[in-house]
């Protein structure tokens, strides 16, 4: 993965498949930045758990050759650039992985566009809830899709219409961590 | 090609020993890149020598990993080889020249 925003997407799906109905993603950018997705999903038991990170071992049945990178990617970059990788689980409780950088490490993978990873994730997964945190130093936003869907007054976020309200409200909330005050 | 030959010509090292007939090439660090764009049956060259390297070769019907720049592969990466039987091979040289040596011996 290029990118944090697209191991997030990727780490997200796995919540969704495993029948969450509220996912939590954090990041917290510093220094060391630290990121965090919690779901509430079926949970692995401590086998499952552990095979996890085994790149040889997936729980894709569709799959002819038996391999999952996702988790064990994600772990390989982080801990490329000394940072710390996390993972718990709980059977019929949920999941949660937290990850840290350190993001003064030459080889640690920037945030990328997280606009798109949330967009994507809000608008495409209806029976699932995302609650989205960005902190950036004193800045912090939060985009939670439930107060979406009653604002807009429909659960169907992928409406084409809705999806582009969406995307733009998002984009307009990352702009206040990206951007330098407005002059 | 076979993966013997390519050794032999380009004065490789086997870290672990297996055989494939080997058709094209392909050169990246990132393993989520080499699984979109490696052809089947390519000779791989990286310097990555972390075990997920064994499942994005197994996954993309890749002939041999090459672990260019005097890098050698963790134990467990070796471990996940042979039992999955990906040839890897080591040398001294870097990427780019190993990709020049394996351009000029007829794989492209």
């Amino acid at each position: 993965m290029r990118d944090m925003s697209l191991h997030i997407l990727d780490i997200a799906e796995n919540s969704v498949r495993a029948q969450a109905t509220k996912v939590d993603i954090l990041i917290d950018e510093g220094e060391i930045s630290s990121f965090m997705i919690k779901d509430n999903g079926k949970g692995m038991d401590e086998e499952t758990l552990k095979n996890a990170l085994n790149p040889f071992y997936t729980t894709k049945t569709e799959r002819k050759k038996k391999i999952g990178l996702g988790l064990p990617l994600l772990k390989q970059n982080v801990e490329l650039c000394d940072g710390k990788f996390r993972i718990e689980s709980v059977p019929g409780k949920g999941t949660s992985v937290k990850w840290t950088v350190n993001t003064s490490h030459i080889d640690s993978l920037p945030v990328g566009n997280i606009e798109e990873t949330v967009w994507i994730l809000m608008t495409m997964y209806e029976n699932c809830d995302f609650s989205f945190t960005h902190r950036a130093g004193k800045k912090e936003i939060s985009i939670e899709s439930r107060e979406l869907k009653e604002a807009l007054g429909t659960d169907e976020l992928n409406d084409p219409k809705v999806s582009m309200i969406v995307k733009d409200y998002i984009k307009e909330q990352e702009n206040i961590i990206n951007n330098q005050e407005a002059l | 090609m076979k993966v013997s030959q390519i050794k032999e010509k380009l004065n490789l090292e086997y870290v672990v020993q297996s055989d494939n007939e080997a058709v094209s090439g392909y050169a990246s660090d990132l393993l989520s890149v080499v699984m979109g764009k490696v052809k089947p049956q390519s000779v791989w060259l990286t310097v990555q020598t972390h075990k997920n390297i064994v499942a994005v070769a197994k996954m993309a019907d890749i002939s041999a990993i090459v672990i260019c720049d005097g890098f050698s592969p963790d134990d467990d990466t070796v471990e996940a080889a042979q039992k999955e039987n990906i040839p890897i091979l080591k040398t001294d040289k870097g990427v780019f020249e190993i990709a020049g040596m394996l351009y000029e011996s007829g794989i492209r």
